[in-house]
């Protein structure tokens, strides 16, 4: 078993405070120098398709981005090398990105799937000079999302999925010949949510796509993590630790802000590792028991306060190892 | 004095603030307990909106990129203004829009799709201006052939007119970095029609370019509706620095933008000049760079009231 830490703690798309320096270099190579320093030397990095405002910044958010300011794959795998990260894990890549991004592309719906094959294509070419090892791909876009462009139709949906599925069993053949294995993934919001999970992955290759999951996707969308783990074990690629105490009781998972609740009396998502629900014991003794050879990437997701997350998640690492 | 009995009313941009996803957060606990910190304050509408209006900013303005979160969380830019008027923001003053890729005609008809949104966008919120970066960035794209500087300027004056027929004013907005630069900056001011195209003055960007803003207005004041009011440290940046990848997300973390009053520009000398040309209407007020835009909002009213009202207002 390895660890990676997921740059996805930083929230780019808060309002806190700082958030205009997300966009420096600077910002993310003190992340990386933190990250070194808690003692973790692999990373999984979040990308969107390539676009202008990302792409001039220096956040590792896109591969324009980072052959912007490194030059290359190379250089910044040289960079990071230097700062005591040996690779990137993985890289997420997701439909609901490429959806977002249509706004100001002036894509059309129609072209999501070629859009995310091609995102594909590019992400895996750079993540396999990182020598990384998962492509990790969420499927669809938000429930919500889908309602605005297929209306209700179950009918509809059904057909999407189809597409989806048909959509990543070519980005695993694709990704397969440079030695990276495409997973889908389980956020709360897609297609691919909670009890949908099995009717989804049936649709899909499973010498092509393995699956990735993640804890606090899993509990919001109900699902238990360890039976979920336990069942798919064979096909994990990654498994990512995020936390969580939320309880979806407005149906927020179909909305058109599913990671930011606008009802209800719980409207925070994700807590740092160890502050939440989520029985992490359980789920390394099962991972442990089961020889899993994989990533364990530690995710607290969008944390409110980066340096500290960094921190907190090696002490709860530490902790939760030396207890298991 | 309301607003209506100013000459002058200020607007703050909202790009300080990042992405807002909540209209509204109520469970204070629930973001504070474990953490004990602030982010309570920093996540919805509903705050940063009373934050504005609080320290006497009647106005707000909006970032193209932050309008479909907006529609995701209020159904409609119509909803997103009666939101907030209100917690006592009377205007939406204008939205910030670009045209990367205008120097090729073959993208403007995608450029054209992504602006029918932001005119439809701003005029659903009554707003005014929209204010457009003319190009992508220097790096890569310029510097511009005349084909291409002219194919920028049809760009804009198609958009100018698609804006007009809305009731919006467009307004180039240059920045240090943009493909249009130093050297054609007039150049495409004067290829764009002045009847559908106007100009923001951004007294920052336009002062690293290593252009003299006074002596700018005194010659475009009939083109310049609307103004970006930041100071700046950096006069007259070099080619080398505006040129380079990037150039606004400095790699050292180098802060380009300030509050007025903490840099070299001479805004009592642009208010003796908005007086003089009897300058009315909204003015923008930017932030981007910040690292705490609490504190840089109060200084900058407190600039207004001190150096800049007894001026003109």
């Amino acid at each position: 078993m390895k660890t990676a830490l997921s740059y996805e703690l930083v929230n780019m798309y808060s309002s806190l405070a700082d958030n205009m320096y997300l966009n420096y270099k600077w910002y993310w190579e003190n992340l990386t120098d933190w990250t070194a320093a808690v003692g973790f030397d692999s990373i999984s990095l979040t990308l969107v398709p390539n676009q202008f405002n990302v792409g001039r910044g220096g956040a590792p958010r896109c591969t324009l981005a980072i052959n912007t300011k490194y030059g290359s794959a190379e250089g910044y795998l040289k960079y990071l090398n230097e700062s005591g990260i040996q690779n990137v894990s993985s890289f997420n890549i997701s439909a609901q990105a490429v959806l977002a991004d249509m706004f100001e592309s002036g894509a059309k719906f129609e072209d999501l799937y070629p859009i995310l094959f091609d995102h594909a294509d590019d992400a895996s070419d750079m993540l396999a000079s990182l020598k990384g090892c998962c492509l990790n791909v969420s499927p669809t876009p938000a429930i919500g999302a889908l309602k605005a462009n297929l209306g209700e139709d179950p009918a509809a949906f059904e057909r999407f999925a189809d597409e989806a599925a048909a959509c990543l069993n070519k980005i695993g053949e694709m990704t397969a010949k440079k030695g990276i294995r495409t997973c889908v993934t389980n956020e709360f919001w897609t297609l691919a949510r909670g009890a949908e999970f099995d009717k989804f992955f049936q649709k899909l290759d499973r010498k092509a796509v393995g699956y990735t999951a993640s804890t606090a996707m899993l509990k919001i969308a109900g699902s238990d993590p360890l039976e979920v783990l336990d069942k798919y074990f064979d096909d994990l690629g990654c498994v990512f630790l995020n936390d969580t105490a939320y309880t979806d009781t407005v149906g927020t998972y179909a909305t058109a802000t599913p990671e930011y609740p606008q009802e209800g009396e719980q409207q925070r998502l994700y807590r740092d590792l160890g502050l939440g629900d989520i029985d992490f014991a359980a789920v390394l003794r099962l991972l442990k028991s089961r020889d899993f050879q994989g990533y364990v990437v530690l995710e607290p997701r969008y944390t409110t306060n980066v340096p500290r997350a960094v921190l907190r998640t090696r002490t709860f690492w530490t902790k939760l190892t030396k207890e298991v | 004095m309301n607003t209506s009995e100013r000459n002058i009313n200020y607007s703050y941009m909202m790009n300080q603030w990042g992405n807002i996803n909540f209209k509204k957060v109520t469970n204070f606990n629930e973001w504070f307990m474990g953490d004990f910190d602030d982010s309570y304050y920093f996540q919805d509408w509903d705050k940063v909106l009373r934050y504005h209006a609080g320290a006497g900013f009647k106005g707000i303005e909006i970032m193209i990129f932050t309008v479909p979160t907006m529609i995701n969380c209020f159904g409609s830019m119509k909803n997103f203004k009666a939101f907030a008027n209100e917690r006592g923001i009377e205007k939406i003053s204008g939205l910030f829009s670009h045209h990367i890729g205008s120097e090729d005609k073959r993208n403007h008809e995608r450029i054209f799709a992504l602006e029918r949104q932001a005119v439809d966008a701003l005029a659903d919120c009554d707003g005014v201006n929209l204010i457009i970066q003319p190009c992508g960035q220097y790096y890569g794209t310029g510097p511009l052939s005349d084909e291409g500087l002219r194919n920028a300027a049809a760009c804009m004056n198609e958009v100018g007119r698609m804006a007009a027929d809305k009731g919006l004013v467009a307004s180039i907005h240059n920045e240090f970095w943009c493909a249009v630069n130093k050297y054609d900056h007039e150049k495409f001011i004067d290829l764009c029609d002045p009847r559908y195209v106007f100009y923001c003055l951004d007294t920052a960007q336009v002062s690293i370019m290593g252009i003299d803003i006074l002596e700018f207005y005194k010659k475009y004041h009939e083109r310049v509706q609307y103004f970006h009011v930041k100071d700046t440290t950096k006069k007259a940046a070099s080619d080398e620095e505006r040129f380079q990848a990037g150039a606004e997300s400095a790699d050292d973390g180098t802060r380009w933008f300030w509050e007025p009053g903490a840099g070299f520009v001479d805004f009592p000398g642009l208010w003796k000049l908005m007086k003089q040309y009897g300058h009315k209407g909204w003015i923008g007020i930017e932030s981007d760079g910040t690292p705490n835009p609490l504190a840089t909002m109060l200084l900058t009213k407190n600039y207004i009231d001190t150096v800049l009202d007894p001026i003109y207002c």
